[in-house]
C-alpha cells in the first residue's frame, strides 16, 4: 500500500507540472538516491515488495518521460529524428497474388465461394459441356494447348484449360443443387505470347445459379466489382456478344478510370473492355445436372492480368514482365 | 471476324436520319460491335466485329437489317430498302453442261451461264466501295463475286465457261488428288474435300474455299459460269483447317449462310453482269434444292422474358421488337434459322433491342451457399504474406518448361521449345540469384487419369544456408509443426497441401509459468563434421525442464548454446538444475565426443 500511494501521488504531481524544470525537481524528489521511493522501500520487506518496487519506479519514470515529451515536444536529450531508419527486410508480394487476394475479398462480400479446379483438364469440361462440340468454329477463339496423352473414352482429349469456365460444370457437379455462387480463380493457358498475352495467365470466373437469376443481377454484381476494384464512381455496361456457353452473352465494359468516362486517348469512347459474361446456357446447366426449367444463372470470366493492367495508376504496358524474374519490376510492388 | 463497310454502301440498303457516329454507337449497344469508325474523304468506314453465330451479319445487308431494328429504339428513322428492279428470268433455254451433285455436300446448287462479257475495270464507285471494304478491285468479273459476297454475305464463284469440259460433277475428293487454286498454290488433298470435276477428269474447283486455276476467269474470258451454292459446313471447315486456307468464303460457308438467299444473289449477279460487263444470261438457271428451307417457329413465354430482363414488358412490345428483326408470328426469318433455336435465344433478341443499358442493376437476394470446398485459400495467402514480410520476393514462373525431366507430361503442340513440358518440380524454374518464393502446382502424371496437381512451395535463391533454414524454421514455427521440407544448400521445397491441413493456426495455449526461468550459456568444443541438429535435439531430450535450446554463438569448433530451464510447478534454483546440467555434459560427451569449455561446479 505505501508504494501504491506513493505512485499515485507522484503521477498526480507529474501530470500537473508546467515546465521541464518542475519535472526535474520531481524526478529528484521521487527517484533520487535519497528520494521518497527509496525512503519508503527502506522500511519494507525487500523479498515481498521487490516486484512492486520495480513497477512503481518504472511507472514514475515513464510518466516523467511522457510529460517531458508533452511539454517540449522532444525528449529531454538532443535527438536526431531525421537520421535514416534501419529497414526491416523488404519483401515483395507479387502483383498477381495481390490482385487475387483483392478479387477474392470483393466477391466474398457477395457470398461467393472460392474454388480451384484442374489446370490440366478433359476436353469435356473445357469445351464439350460448355456447348462447344468438337470442330465447332467457336473453338477457334481459344488457342488450345494439347497434352500428349491418351484421350479419355468419354471425356475426350487432355488439354491445358484455356479458361476458368471449366469450373462451371465441375462446380455444378460438386454442389449438386443450387444455390451456387462460385469464384474459380486459377491458371489458364493459350498458345499466344505478346505484350498483352502470355502463354500462362490467370482468370477468375464467377458463376451464380439459383431460382430467378436475371440480367439485372449480373449487372448489379458487375457494378459492385467495378466500384470496389476501380473506384467508387465506376459504372459497368454490357453489350451484345456471343459465347456458346451463355445465352444471352455480353461483353463487359467499365468506365475508363483515366478520364472518368469522358473519353480520352487511352480509351477513345470513355469505356474500357474487360471481358465476357452471360446468362448460363440451358445446355450447360443440363450438363451440370441442373434443371434449366427450374434454375437460371449468370457467369463471367476475365483475365486477372487484364484487370490488373487497368488498375488506376498501375499501367503495366507489357504483362510478360509479370512472369519474368526481373527484380527491377518486382521490387516496385 | 471483322468486316469493314463504307457508309455510302450502307445507304444503298438503308434510309435513315442517324449520323454515322450515332449508327456506330447504337449498333454497338444493341447489335454488332462497331470497333472503329474512320473518316475516308467524304465517306465513313465502319469496322465491325461479327460474332461466329451471326454469319448473316457478314454483309452490308445484314448490318442494315440490324440497324433498321435498332435505330428506331433510339428515336431515329430507319428503313430497309427493298430491291426495286425485278429481273426477268428466261427459263426457256437449256443448260449446256451435264450436272451431277451430291446434295449431302451441297444442299443448294445454282448456276447460270453469262455470255459475251467484256473484261474491264469496274465502275469507279464500285472500286471505291470495295477498296473501302478492304477488298482489292481487280476486274469487273472478279469484282462482281466479291461485291455480291460483301453485299449479301453469300460467297459466289465465277468460272471461265469455255475452260470447263462439258460436265460438272460435285463430289468428295479422294486422298492424294491434287489441285492448283486461283492463287497458283498446288494442294495435295487430304481426301473428303468437296471438289468439282469436269468431263476431262480434272478438278476445277476446291468448293467453298477457292476456285481452280485451270478454270479461272482471265483477260480473254468471254463466257462465264456464275455459281452460287451452299455447302456442308463441316466439310468446308475441315478442308479449310487442314489446308490452312481460311478464305472469307470458307469462313462464311462453315457457318451455314441462309440457303434462301442463294437464288436472289444469283439474280443480282446476272443483273451486275449486264450492267458492268455487258454480259447476258445465255442458259436457264439451274436451281437444285431438293430439301428447301422450312420455316421454323421458336418462341419464349412472356413470363420468361420478364424474369430474365427483370422489367415489366408487354407482349405487344415484345412482338414489335421481334417483328423489327424479321420474326413473323414466332416464325424465325430464314437468315436467323441457324442461330435461333431455344426460348433463351428469343430472350436475347428482345433484351438487346430493348436495350441492356435500360435494364436495372441489382444484387441477388437468394440464399448464400455454405457448401465450401476444403482448400484453405486464407492460409495460402498468409504464407505468402509471411514470406514477403521476412524479406523474400514472390515470383511467378511458367508451368511450362523446356527441360525433359522423366515423369513430366509433354505438350503435343508446343508454341516454342521453351514450353514443351509441364513441370513436376518448381526447383528447375528457380534459377534467379535473389531470395524468392513461389507457390504453384506441379503436375504428376497418372495413367488414364488427369495428372495430380500438387501445390508446392519453394523458397530459393539463398547464398547463405543459415538464412534459408531460418526462413523454413520460422515458417514451421508459425504452423506450430516440426519442419517438413526438402532442403538443398540453396532452396527448400515443401509439399504444401498436407502441411496446410495439419498446420495449427491456433496452437494449444500453455498457461503462463508463474516461476521465472533460469537461462544459461554452455559452450562445447565439438569435433569437426558433427551434425549440429542432432546435438541440439539430444540436449532437448534430457529433461522436460529444458524448454528451449538455442545455438547463439560459434567460434571455430566452439559452440555456445543458450539453454532455458523452466518449471510449471516450482521455482528452479541453480542448485536444482545442477544435475540436469551434468547430464547434458555427460550425454554430449558420450554421444558426440564433445568437451565442455570451462568446469562444472
Amino acid at each position: 500500500m505505501p508504494l501504491l500511494n506513493l505512485k499515485n501521488q507522484a503521477l498526480a504531481l507529474i501530470s500537473q507540472t508546467v515546465s521541464g524544470q518542475e519535472l526535474a525537481q520531481l524526478r529528484i524528489a521521487f527517484l533520487g538516491r535519497k528520494g521518497q521511493l527509496n525512503q519508503v522501500f527502506k522500511k519494507l520487506d525487500k523479498v515481498n515488495y521487490g516486484r512492486q518496487f520495480n513497477e512503481t519506479k518504472q511507472a514514475i519514470e515513464s510518466a516523467l518521460t511522457e510529460r517531458q515529451t508533452q511539454l517540449t515536444g522532444t525528449t529531454a536529450e538532443w535527438f536526431d529524428l531525421t537520421a535514416p531508419g534501419q529497414l526491416p527486410p523488404l519483401g515483395h508480394l507479387h502483383p498477381i497474388s495481390q490482385a487475387i487476394a483483392e478479387i477474392q475479398r470483393i466477391f466474398e462480400h457477395l457470398g461467393f465461394t472460392r474454388v480451384r479446379y484442374p489446370e490440366v483438364d478433359w476436353d469435356h469440361y473445357v469445351f464439350e459441356a460448355l456447348n462447344m462440340p468438337a470442330d465447332h468454329p467457336a473453338r477457334d477463339e481459344w488457342e488450345t494447348i494439347f497434352i500428349d496423352a491418351p484421350a479419355h473414352p468419354k471425356l475426350g482429349q487432355m488439354v491445358l484449360t484455356t479458361h476458368t469456365s471449366n469450373g462451371q460444370v465441375r462446380e455444378m457437379e460438386r454442389v449438386k443443387k443450387p444455390p451456387i455462387r462460385m469464384l474459380n480463380l486459377g491458371k489458364c493457358y493459350r498458345r499466344q505470347q505478346d505484350p498483352t498475352h502470355t502463354i500462362m495467365f490467370h482468370q477468375f470466373e464467377g458463376l451464380v445459379v439459383d431460382k430467378g437469376i436475371s440480367i439485372p443481377h449480373l449487372k448489379g454484381t458487375l457494378d459492385y466489382f467495378g466500384r470496389q476494384w476501380f473506384g467508387p464512381k465506376i459504372k459497368s455496361r454490357i453489350r451484345p456478344f456471343h459465347f456458346q456457353f451463355t445465352e444471352p452473352s455480353f461483353e463487359v465494359d467499365f468506365t475508363c478510370t483515366a478520364c472518368n468516362g469522358r473519353g480520352c486517348r487511352f480509351c477513345k469512347s470513355g469505356w474500357v473492355e474487360v471481358g465476357g459474361a452471360g446468362m448460363v446456357h440451358p445446355k450447360v446447366l443440363s450438363a451440370g445436372g441442373i434443371d434449366p426449367r427450374a434454375y437460371s444463372g449468370f457467369a463471367f470470366g476475365w483475365g486477372v492480368e487484364r484487370v490488373l493492367r487497368l488498375k488506376p495508376g498501375l499501367n503495366i504496358d507489357d504483362i510478360r514482365l509479370l512472369y519474368s524474374t526481373n527484380q527491377e519490376f518486382l521490387n516496385q510492388f | 471476324m471483322n468486316i469493314s463497310i463504307p457508309h455510302s454502301w450502307l445507304k444503298e440498303f438503308l434510309t435513315t436520319d442517324a449520323s454515322p457516329q450515332k449508327i456506330a454507337e447504337c449498333l454497338s449497344f444493341c447489335g454488332p460491335s462497331v470497333e472503329k469508325l474512320t473518316k475516308a474523304s467524304d465517306d465513313w468506314i465502319y469496322e465491325i466485329e461479327v460474332t461466329t453465330n451471326r454469319v448473316d451479319m457478314m454483309s452490308v445487308l445484314g448490318i442494315c437489317r440490324e440497324a433498321a431494328a435498332i435505330l428506331p429504339q433510339f428515336g431515329y428513322k430507319a428503313k430497309l430498302k427493298t430491291s426495286s428492279t425485278l429481273l426477268e428470268v428466261d427459263q426457256n433455254r437449256s443448260f449446256p453442261l451435264k450436272v451431277k451433285v451430291d446434295h449431302q455436300l451441297c444442299p443448294r446448287f445454282t448456276a447460270v451461264v453469262i455470255s459475251n462479257v467484256t473484261i474491264k475495270l469496274s465502275p469507279l464507285k464500285i472500286k471505291d466501295r470495295l477498296e473501302k471494304s478492304g477488298i482489292r478491285a481487280i476486274n469487273n468479273v472478279v469484282d462482281i463475286s466479291n461485291y455480291l459476297m460483301r453485299a449479301y454475305g453469300q460467297p459466289v464463284h465465277t468460272f471461265d465457261f469455255d475452260k470447263i469440259k462439258s460436265a460438272i460433277i460435285l463430289r468428295l475428293s479422294r486422298k492424294g488428288e491434287s489441285l492448283t487454286t486461283l492463287d497458283s498454290k498446288t494442294f495435295t488433298l487430304p481426301g473428303g474435300d468437296i471438289v468439282i470435276e469436269d468431263a476431262g477428269k480434272r478438278l476445277i474447283d476446291l468448293c467453298g474455299i477457292m476456285g481452280g486455276l485451270n478454270s479461272a476467269v482471265d483477260n480473254q474470258t468471254k463466257n462465264v459460269l456464275l455459281f452460287v451454292q451452299t455447302y456442308s459446313p463441316t466439310h468446308i471447315r475441315r478442308t479449310s483447317m487442314i489446308l490452312g486456307q481460311r478464305s472469307e468464303a470458307a469462313q462464311i460457308f462453315e457457318k451455314q449462310p441462309d440457303p434462301e438467299q442463294v437464288r436472289p444473289v444469283l439474280l443480282a449477279g446476272i443483273q451486275l453482269f449486264k450492267e458492268w460487263a455487258g454480259g447476258a444470261q445465255s442458259s436457264k438457271i439451274i436451281n437444285l434444292y431438293p430439301h428447301p428451307y422450312k420455316p421454323k417457329t421458336v418462341s419464349a413465354p412472356l413470363q420468361l422474358i420478364k424474369e430474365r430482363l427483370g422489367v415489366e414488358i408487354s407482349q405487344p412490345e415484345v412482338d414489335k421488337i421481334l417483328k423489327s428483326l424479321g420474326f413473323i408470328n414466332g416464325q424465325v426469318p430464314s437468315w436467323r434459322a441457324k442461330d435461333i433455336n431455344i426460348p433463351e435465344d428469343i430472350v436475347e433478341e428482345v433484351a438487346r433491342i430493348y436495350g441492356y443499358h435500360k435494364l436495372p442493376s441489382q444484387l441477388m437476394a437468394t440464399p448464400i451457399p455454405t457448401n465450401y470446398p476444403e482448400t484453405d485459400f486464407y492460409l495460402e495467402q498468409q504464407i505468402k504474406q509471411w514470406l514477403a514480410g521476412w524479406g523474400l520476393t514472390e515470383i511467378y514462373t511458367n508451368s511450362l518448361v523446356s527441360e525433359n525431366i522423366p515423369g513430366q507430361l509433354k505438350i503435343k503442340n508446343a508454341l516454342s521449345a521453351d514450353w514443351q513440358y509441364l513441370r513436376n518440380s518448381l526447383a528447375p524454374s528457380h534459377t534467379q540469384n535473389f531470395p524468392a518464393f513461389e507457390i504453384a502446382n506441379i503436375y504428376l502424371p497418372r495413367a488414364g487419369k488427369l495428372p495430380e496437381e500438387r501445390l508446392q512451395l519453394i523458397i530459393s535463391g539463398f547464398k547463405d544456408f543459415a538464412k534459408l533454414k531460418g526462413i523454413v524454421d520460422a515458417l514451421f514455427a508459425k504452423f506450430h509443426l516440426p519442419v517438413e521440407a526438402k532442403l538443398t544448400t540453396t532452396n527448400a521445397v515443401i509439399d504444401l497441401e498436407p502441411i496446410m491441413k495439419k498446420a495449427k493456426i491456433y496452437p494449444q495455449y500453455q498457461p503462463l509459468s508463474i516461476f521465472p526461468p533460469i537461462i544459461e550459456d554452455l559452450t562445447f568444443t565439438i569435433p569437426l563434421k558433427t551434425f549440429i541438429g542432432p546435438v541440439i535435439g539430444a540436449i532437448k531430450q534430457i529433461d522436460k525442464i529444458i524448454t528451449k535450446v538455442e545455438l547463439t554463438k560459434t567460434y571455430e569448433q566452439n559452440f555456445t548454446f543458450t539453454i532455458t530451464y523452466q518449471s510449471q510447478t516450482k521455482q528452479l534454483s541453480a542448485l536444482m538444475i545442477a544435475p540436469t546440467r551434468k547430464k547434458i555434459v555427460q550425454k554430449l560427451k558420450t554421444k558426440f565426443k564433445t568437451d565442455l569449455v570451462g568446469e562444472l561446479d
